[in-house]
């Protein structure tokens, strides 16, 4: 006997006699889907009136699809099938519960040739998430992006199956995104049988561990990342990177100035954002207030003042790059490369891993023979 | 409200012999009253990149800053003053209490010592600073029982030693929102005067008297209607005593005592999302023994 939920979704599509299986008969599914080009709602006319409730003809193809002999005539039916309709249920798993993970096949016909899931009907999300074997794993990393959806499926997908998403992440470094992901699964899913970090971390752990934070997929509901643009007080007038060592640990701060007034409630700041293994989560942040001494109170000549300071001295604003790692709980972290003006990625652009001067900090961060500053003024 | 305030509107609701039994259920409190001094001097949501309204500019286009009239007012406020929003004084050494790395909502703070003569029970230290925050990720001790819904800070010292604190700008994600959120949220700042005053229980809860549990709601109507200070719709903040809301959510215990209910009043501009109140209670115990490090925070009790 199938799942209680699967009958329960048959006799929905009017099926009065259900088979040994608790399904529709199999010869009357298929002469049912025999005759379907396309997976449809129907016309009221069509519809029928039983006790159990409104049957519409998507409900009929939903019972016959779901009475097949195995999950691979499924996959070749259901790919033939137009899907212009859905079943009932916006979080519909009867797919799933009926065939398992076999149905992995026909949820990645759903994948256009851009990577972009398209979710129609919309159990193919669901199902997906459900499916928890390898090949439902090979999909999810093929998917760049569920069609109108901000969501992220591969995250998803590792947060419901981390056992399985630790082995094939892990079987794909170094690759940016898979240490990315299985870096930020470690953080989210601490259950989860993800291999401790290498230390000392390799340049390509440091830009995964970067990537991660810029993707947030961090656990933390505290961004993780700088947003390179804002309004009002929230003006970025210039970021500054500072990587830093200790021992086998790393550290990278990006500093975030921002701020129209010299004091009160929005003075302005220096906002550091923090990276590495040290920090819970692997980031934090922590402001910090400028050196705005002599500075007009607010507005644009307040903006003008500032700006001109840092380009003449960011340090005597900023203050020494030492300063950023303290507030971070990072003091016997010993700096080994400063960026400024740090040229700050737009993660929905580019990760920081695409990122040539963020390369750089992380190749200084792996280089035991960087015994001093990289730029002026570490 | 007095206690013959409250007995006359059970004599006026018909229920004038189960007297004795209101009488022993009543709790002294603290009754609050806010005045405006500022208004919050931004937005919820600081973080988008979204234009909102031009008036938190900084001053230079002729448009009122409230920024600058936020700053001015907190300016004005004497180190340790009681209040509701703006900025705290921070007892020294403390940091901003956060939650998950997202910092609190700053509530409200209060001068103990201004306020001894107005605890007969002597239940509040009597000198000191007590500060209140709140969660900004919206949850509250009924729905998160384990997690820090809440903070309550005090500084048994003598409050020239508080420090006036410089918020914090953290960007966070709310799960309720697709843009992220600058915290704390910085509500306006309101001066506080209070006075003495007696609660009854609210209208459903432990402490609500047997044998009035039978007609309480219809008088707890009546009294807030007719009774209650500045109206029935008036912000009924108070310290001690008991919560004026009704408790579905079985929020308090017979041992439990209402520590600060606050409205959502508009001097202060509170806004705690679509809830009207917050409600911070602890054990009786606690508070005697001077404890506020596990406060529950409701945000309504029905």
């Amino acid at each position: 006997m199938v799942d209680p939920r699967v009958t329960d979704a048959v006799r929905g599509g009017g099926v009065g006699v259900l088979d040994g299986r608790g399904l529709m008969r199999l010869a009357d599914a298929r002469a049912l889907l025999a005759g379907a080009t396309a997976f449809v709602r129907g016309d009221d006319a069509d519809a029928a009136h039983t006790p159990g409730g409104f049957v519409l003809t998507s409900d009929r193809l939903w019972a016959a699809l779901l009475s097949l002999a195995d999950g691979a005539e499924f996959v070749q039916v259901a790919t033939r099938l137009a899907w212009e309709f859905h079943p009932r249920g916006f979080d519909n798993i009867d797919l799933h519960l009926r065939y398992g993970d076999a149905i992995v096949p026909w949820l990645a016909s759903r994948v256009d040739g851009a990577g972009a899931l398209h979710n129609q009907p919309w159990c193919v999300v669901p199902c997906l998430l459900a499916c928890g074997d390898a090949a439902a794993f090979e999909l999810a990393w093929r998917i760049a992006r569920v069609d109108g959806s901000p969501l992220d499926l591969l995250r998803a997908w590792c947060d419901r199956h981390p056992a399985e998403a630790a082995r094939g992440l892990a079987a794909r470094r170094p690759a940016p995104r898979a240490v990315a992901h299985l870096t930020a699964l470690g953080w989210r899913r601490p259950d989860a049988p993800v291999p401790p970090p290498a230390r000392p971390a390799t340049a390509s752990d440091i830009l995964g561990h970067l990537d991660a934070c810029a993707l947030e997929l961090t656990a933390a509901p505290v961004r993780a990342w700088p947003a390179i643009g804002g309004t009002r007080d929230r003006t970025p007038h210039g970021f500054r990177a500072v990587a830093a060592r200790a021992g086998d640990d790393w550290a990278l701060v990006i500093e975030r100035v921002e701020g129209v007034r010299a004091a009160g409630v929005q003075a302005a700041r220096v906002l550091g954002f923090g990276f590495g293994p040290r920090l819970p989560g692997g980031a934090a942040q922590r402001p910090r207030p400028l050196r705005l001494d002599g500075a007009p109170a607010a507005g644009p000549a307040f903006t003008a003042w500032l700006r001109a300071r840092l380009a003449d001295d960011a340090e005597a604003v900023l203050g020494p790059p030492a300063a950023a790692l303290a507030p971070l709980g990072l003091p016997d972290a010993r700096v080994v490369a400063v960026a400024w003006p740090f040229a700050c990625v737009d993660p929905r652009v580019r990760l920081p891993s695409a990122s040539l001067e963020i390369r750089a900090l992380a190749a200084a961060l792996t280089d035991d023979a960087a015994a001093a500053p990289l730029s002026p003024g570490a | 409200m007095s206690d013959a305030t409250i007995l006359e509107a059970l004599a006026r609701a018909g229920h004038g012999a189960f007297a004795d039994d209101l009488r022993a259920a009543l709790r002294p409190g603290i009754h609050l009253t806010a005045t405006a001094l500022a208004g919050r001097p931004a937005d919820w949501r600081r973080a988008d990149d979204e234009e909102e309204g031009d008036d938190d500019d900084a001053g230079d286009d002729g448009a009122p800053d409230r920024v600058a009239a936020f700053d001015a007012a907190m300016a004005a406020l004497p180190l340790g003053a009681t209040r509701f929003g703006g900025l705290p004084d921070l007892p020294p050494g403390a940091a901003w209490p956060e939650r998950d790395g997202v910092p609190m909502e700053f509530i409200a703070q209060f001068r103990l010592d201004e306020l001894a003569g107005l605890d007969p029970r002597g239940q509040l230290p009597p000198s000191g600073a007590l500060l209140f925050f709140y969660n900004a990720q919206w949850a509250h001790s009924d729905m998160e029982p384990d997690a820090a819904c809440c903070a309550v800070l005090f500084h048994a010292g003598p409050v020239s030693e508080l420090v006036r604190a410089t918020p914090p700008a953290v960007e966070w994600q709310s799960e309720f929102s697709d843009t992220p959120q600058i915290a704390p949220f910085v509500h306006g700042l309101a001066a506080v005067t209070a006075a003495a005053c007696t609660t009854a229980p609210g209208g459903v809860g432990p402490f609500v008297p047997a044998s009035l549990k039978e007609v309480y709601q219809d008088f707890t109507a009546d009294q807030q209607r007719l009774y209650q200070p500045g109206g029935e719709d008036a912000p009924q903040n108070h310290l001690l005593g008991h919560v004026s809301g009704q408790d579905y959510v079985d929020a308090q215990q017979p041992d439990d005592q209402l520590l600060f209910e606050i409205s959502s009043d508009d001097a202060a501009q509170f806004q705690f999302g679509d809830c009207d109140s917050l409600y911070f209670i602890l054990t009786a115990a606690e508070l005697a023994a001077r404890d506020f490090s596990r406060v529950r925070v409701y945000q309504q009790l029905g």
